[in-house]
């Protein structure tokens, strides 16, 4: 009953400072409420009421059972004891009953009205536009997350959970087996990229003779690999192994080779590419050398391959000079010039010209325009520096020579040479030269020329023993491509001298043998030394290179 | 700029895709709620999803450095070959020529789209240097450094131009 007033009475106790609308509506809410609350009191008193003397009836009525003797007593227990039972459970009946009509007479409109204002309650509440969830429309926002969060935690819920997209994991798997293709590709040419890396670093440090080995080496593996066809994927060749050959050949002078990789393993088709334009250049340059050469051929024939030296030197100079006026027919030279004042050059140095005559004529060549593979000459300038003394000047060349391609022996022998053909030859200087060449000149194809350099600084020292070791190792080198020993006049001598000079009558006797081979002797230079009739200086610095 | 930005987006579309990708498993693995999960779209968020913003330190430097170190090391996986067998040494065979350029081009994708938004990059600010502790302010410091310069490269589309100088550059080179 209290809880039933209590609901009832719930309007009254909640003031209201509404809208004029709202509160119209809400004050004819309070009337009802309290009129029902009126009346329900009404009936709730008289249900007291009525609950009293229905209590007050019983109360008599048991103790008008209990002062009766006829009935049984607690000293009998076994006595029938219905009578008291029948008349309680009538009495209890009778109170159930004027429950129920109480209930049925006052309750059912309270209740209904009751049940009018719970269901009004309960109806969905009217939520404002900007309280609603952006993502669905309908459900509160979620502010437990903020005040401002704009989503309800059902689409929270369902926006942590977003599906992974199809697309995205496609292509995630997609990634995967091409990297697996492309890993697979390049472990088949783990080996080969190994060796292009090395002479890729040749080639970077300017080691050319290192460089040409092992591309001409790497190519001659690969020969062929094209006929393979594609679908053998580890047979194949580097296109950039070809390019760098090329231009190794050509930087090195060799341009016949270059011409001949590149033709080969390019093609026509592939140096008409733009991309291509630098490799086609040494193509056509070949071309052209090739003219040249067949022109000069024309003109020396006699002198360069049947060694005719009886002729007449100038008119052969203008034949020369002859084929630098000739031009193509769109006005350009037609003949390559460096390569036509080279052979110029060639002339004065079979007249045995002073080496200041011939070192002028090819610093001509130099001073051409255009690129007429000018430093295809410096070592022999170098050379002929060296033979004139001028220090300067041959380091100048050296160090240009040496620019291009750091294993360029003509290059250190030309340096030493200097310090050699002084007055008073600086065997410290030429040592120096020799641990310079050491450093360069390590290949397994490249001959040890530093070697002579060091018995040569040696001797002047008098340090024959180190002189004879040196000449040692020069002579136990074998080149790594060919497996034959790289012997020289040069060297030779050199070691039939360092022979002598360590009492070594075997050593001499060997160098004796394989002169005789050549149908030669070792230089009478030694026999002379032998005799006392020179020096070991003058011996050394014995112009012509035999040491 | 936004256009330019778009149009890199959708001519790296792998990448973009991937990225999303591992925007996604992040958010999902710390319970983030993901708004759009599109990550392929015509606005700034292009290449990324539209997720609610990282609470924690962690987070929010996992949602801009993890997109970011596997794209690097899917990458770097897949541009190993291309470098090598057509940029550098050129092998001779088409099919394999052909794989490998495929294979750069996601590699390159990749690249283009491994930093986080500017949105991540600045809540990363946000959370490690004035919510983090000091262990996390030093441990993520340098790959904040990273995702912080690279999603403002990014969103410029200077990372697409930086890959694109060095694919030439490649060329070029060798």
């Amino acid at each position: 009953m209290d809880e039933l007033e209590k609901n009832v009475m719930e309007p009254e106790a909640q003031p209201a400072e509404p809208l004029p609308d709202a509160a119209e509506a809400e004050a004819e809410i309070a009337a009802e409420a309290e009129e029902v609350a009126v009346e329900a009191e009404e009936i709730a008193v008289e249900a007291e009421e009525a609950a009293a003397e229905a209590e007050e009836a019983v109360a008599d009525a048991i103790d008008a059972v209990q002062a009766d003797d006829t009935l049984p007593t607690d000293e009998a227990p076994d006595a029938p004891a219905t009578m008291e039972d029948e008349l309680v459970q009538e009495l209890e009946g009778i109170r159930d009953l004027l429950q129920q009509e109480l209930d049925k007479a006052g309750d059912e409109p309270l209740i209904q009205e009751l049940d009018e204002i719970a269901a009004e309650e309960a109806a969905p509440e009217e939520i404002p536009e900007e309280e609603r969830c952006q993502c669905c429309g309908e459900k509160r926002r979620d502010t437990s997350f903020g005040e401002d969060y704009p989503y309800c935690a059902d689409c929270r819920a369902v926006m942590k959970a977003s599906p992974l997209r199809l697309p995205a994991v496609l292509m995630l798997i997609l990634m995967f087996i091409v990297a697996g293709a492309s890993l697979y590709f390049t472990s088949l040419y783990i080996l080969d990229y190994s060796t292009l890396i090395e002479g890729e670093t040749h080639f970077e440090t300017r080691e050319l003779t290192d460089a040409a080995a092992l591309l001409s080496s790497y190519m001659s593996q690969k020969q062929g690999a094209e006929l393979a066809g594609p679908t053998d994927f580890a047979d194949a060749y580097s296109i950039t192994a070809v390019k760098h050959l090329a231009e190794t050949f050509t930087e090195m002078g060799y341009l016949g080779d270059a011409n001949e990789i590149l033709t080969t393993y390019l093609g026509e088709k592939a140096l008409q590419r733009p991309w291509n334009k630098k490799y086609l250049a040494i193509t056509e340059d070949y071309a052209a050398l090739k003219d040249t050469s067949t022109a000069i051929n024309e003109i020396m024939q006699d002198v360069l391959y049947y060694g005719v030296t009886d002729i007449d030197y100038e008119e052969r100079d203008e034949q020369l000079q002859s084929l630098l006026a000739e031009q193509n027919e769109d006005g350009s030279p037609k003949y390559n010039a460096a390569f036509v004042e080279f052979y110029r050059y060639v002339l004065l140095d079979l007249q045995e010209s002073k080496p200041e005559a011939m070192l002028e004529q090819l610093q001509t060549v130099q001073n051409l325009d255009g690129n007429e593979h000018q430093w295809m000459y410096l070592p022999t300038m170098a050379d002929l520096a060296s033979k004139i003394g001028d220090e300067a000047l041959t380091k100048e060349y050296a160090d240009a020579c040496l620019a291009i391609n750091s294993q360029e022996a003509t290059a250190y022998k030309a340096m030493a040479n200097v310090y050699r053909f002084k007055d008073e030859p600086d065997a410290e200087k030429i040592l120096e030269v020799a641990k310079d060449a050491e450093s360069h000149l390590t290949g397994g194809s490249i001959v040890p020329t530093y070697q002579e350099l060091y018995a040569i600084g040696y001797l002047l020292q008098d340090d024959y023993e180190k002189a004879m070791q040196a000449m040692e190792a020069y002579m136990n080198y074998t080149n790594s491509s060919t497996g034959y020993p790289a012997y020289s006049v040069s060297s030779c001598n050199l070691y039939a001298l360092c022979s002598v000079l360590c009492e070594n009558q075997e050593g001499y006797d060997e160098m004796a043998s394989v002169f005789a081979t050549a149908g030669m002797e070792p230089s009478a230079l030694i026999k002379q030394y032998q005799d006392g009739k020179i020096t070991l200086t003058e011996l050394l610095q014995d112009d012509g290179g035999d040491f | 700029m936004t256009t330019f930005y778009i149009f890199t987006r959708f001519l790296t579309f792998p990448g973009a895709l991937v990225r999303g990708l591992w925007e996604q498993m992040v958010c999902r693995i710390h319970g983030i709620p993901m708004e759009d999960t599109r990550m392929l779209r015509r606005d700034e968020l292009c290449s990324h999803i539209e997720h609610e913003l990282f609470p924690k330190a962690g987070g929010a430097f996992a949602i801009g450095f993890v997109p970011a170190l596997f794209n690097a090391v899917l990458a770097f996986l897949l541009a190993i070959g291309p470098v090598l067998g057509v940029f550098v040494f050129r092998m001779n065979n088409p099919i394999v020529f052909a794989v490998q350029l495929v294979a750069y081009w996601f590699a390159f994708s990749l690249y283009v789209n491994s930093y986080p938004s500017i949105e991540d990059a600045l809540n990363m600010k946000e959370k490690i240097y004035r919510e983090g502790n000091i262990l996390q302010k030093i441990l993520f410091t340098p790959g904040f450094i990273g995702c912080y310069i690279g999603a403002y490269l990014e969103r410029w589309g200077v990372t697409f131009l930086l890959a694109l100088a060095v694919m030439i550059l490649m060329i070029v080179r060798f």
